[in-house]
């Protein structure tokens, strides 16, 4: 057997180890003098240790607490957002009540189910084309397509724009609400 | 050769809610739901500090001021670990401050001569009854001293979980939640604790 694992040392002094593994380390032992040494002096460390409490148990002083309690600095202070937080819990599920644990899971629950309507995918595809123009935005493009209309109408467009002219239109800029798919260029 | 069965459970998940019922007491200023949490741990600390910093009257003064601090900052207490955990993370920290300005000052030789708890009605260092068995209880004392004399010693990480582990009870993993380490750390510290103190023994005259 290879030389002795802290791991196994360990377990040998906490009596952790399961009968197999412990038969080993104390067969081991049984070869090597320099570790089983070392371990018979830790036990007996372990020991000393265990025993120091009750030989000198300390105690606190009878002035302990009022000594204390006079240092105390101001008491301590709830934040409001704590304090309605342990009002609510308290409400909804007092302490040691039977039903806490479900109370906490269905709670948990539910606010996963609500986040999940919230953030699925759908909506997120839904959000990215819901941004709308705002009234100036709106009014630019406006102004911008019936300047354009103007100008196209000034410069006498009608050889090179016959589609537009073959659709009817006149061209004398009420095309600027125009939504701009048909847009040849 | 019996191992002893460690780590063992140190605290019940009953106690932690009631703990916890005791720290909404208290932030609704409820001043005896505080008490009520001191009388609770005060012991555990100050033992815990007694025996980091070998000096029952300074485990007092730190003792005071981790439930000091614990009510101040009891807003902030989240209950991801237990309270108890929470306070030993104060005093473990505290310990060690206390530690290194005391390494910065001049260093007070530690007495074997000392009684531990200096005060005669605190109880002083166990004397062993030499009638029956002289050679032995001289020995027994002895190496009792050496074995305070070494984790007074140690560096302050491997003494912590020494003392925690070894003398408190406490599970590794609350260990590894007081410390904010792995528990893999906390089994590594505390190998290389018990081995040098177990070199120490064997060296002892």
């Amino acid at each position: 057997m290879k030389k002795l694992k802290n791991d196994d040392m360990m377990g040998y002094l906490d009596g952790t180890l399961d009968a197999a593994r412990l038969a080993e380390v104390e067969a081991y032992l049984q070869t090597d003098a320099e570790d089983a040494r070392l371990l018979a002096d830790m036990k007996l460390a372990m020991n000393e240790l265990h025993a120091w409490d009750e030989a000198e148990p300390v105690r606190v002083s009878d002035n302990f607490w009022p000594a204390l309690r006079d240092k105390l600095p101001q008491r301590p202070q709830r934040s409001w957002l704590r304090g309605a937080s342990a009002q609510l819990s308290a409400w909804l599920w007092p302490a040691h009540s039977p039903l806490r644990l479900s109370a906490r899971v269905a709670a948990i629950a539910v606010f996963v189910a609500l986040a999940a309507s919230f953030l699925s995918p759908k909506d997120a595809v839904r959000n990215t084309h819901a941004t709308e123009l705002t009234s100036a935005d709106k009014t630019f493009i406006q102004q911008s397509l019936a300047r354009h209309d103007a100008y196209v109408t000034s410069q006498s467009l009608s050889s090179v724009l016959p589609l537009r002219n073959s659709d009817g239109r006149d061209g004398d800029g009420d095309g600027g609400d125009d939504d701009g798919d048909d847009y040849t260029p | 050769m019996v191992a002893m069965a460690y780590p063992k459970t140190w605290m019940g998940s009953e106690e932690a809610d009631n703990d916890m019922a005791l720290v909404e007491r208290a932030l609704d200023q409820d001043l005896a739901a505080f008490e009520a949490l001191v009388a609770r741990y005060q012991n555990r600390i100050i033992a815990y500090a007694a025996r980091m910093l070998n000096d029952h009257d300074e485990a007092e003064d730190v003792a005071q001021e981790v439930f000091i601090k614990a009510y101040r900052s009891l807003e902030s207490f989240r209950a991801e670990s237990s309270f108890s955990t929470w306070l030993y993370r104060i005093a473990t920290n505290l310990c060690i401050d206390r530690a290194r300005k005391r390494k910065r000052s001049p260093q007070q030789a530690y007495s074997l001569d000392e009684p531990f708890d200096k005060e005669e009605e605190r109880g002083g260092r166990d004397v062993p009854d030499l009638t029956q068995e002289p050679s032995r209880g001289v020995e027994r004392e002895e190496l009792r001293q050496q074995v305070r004399l070494t984790v007074a010693e140690m560096p302050d990480k491997l003494r912590a979980v020494l003392v925690m582990c070894d003398i408190q009870g406490m599970a590794y993993e609350q260990i590894a939640q007081t410390l904010g380490c792995p528990i893999g750390t906390v089994k590594s510290r505390l190998f290389h604790a018990r081995a040098d103190l177990a070199r120490r023994l064997r060296l002892r005259p």
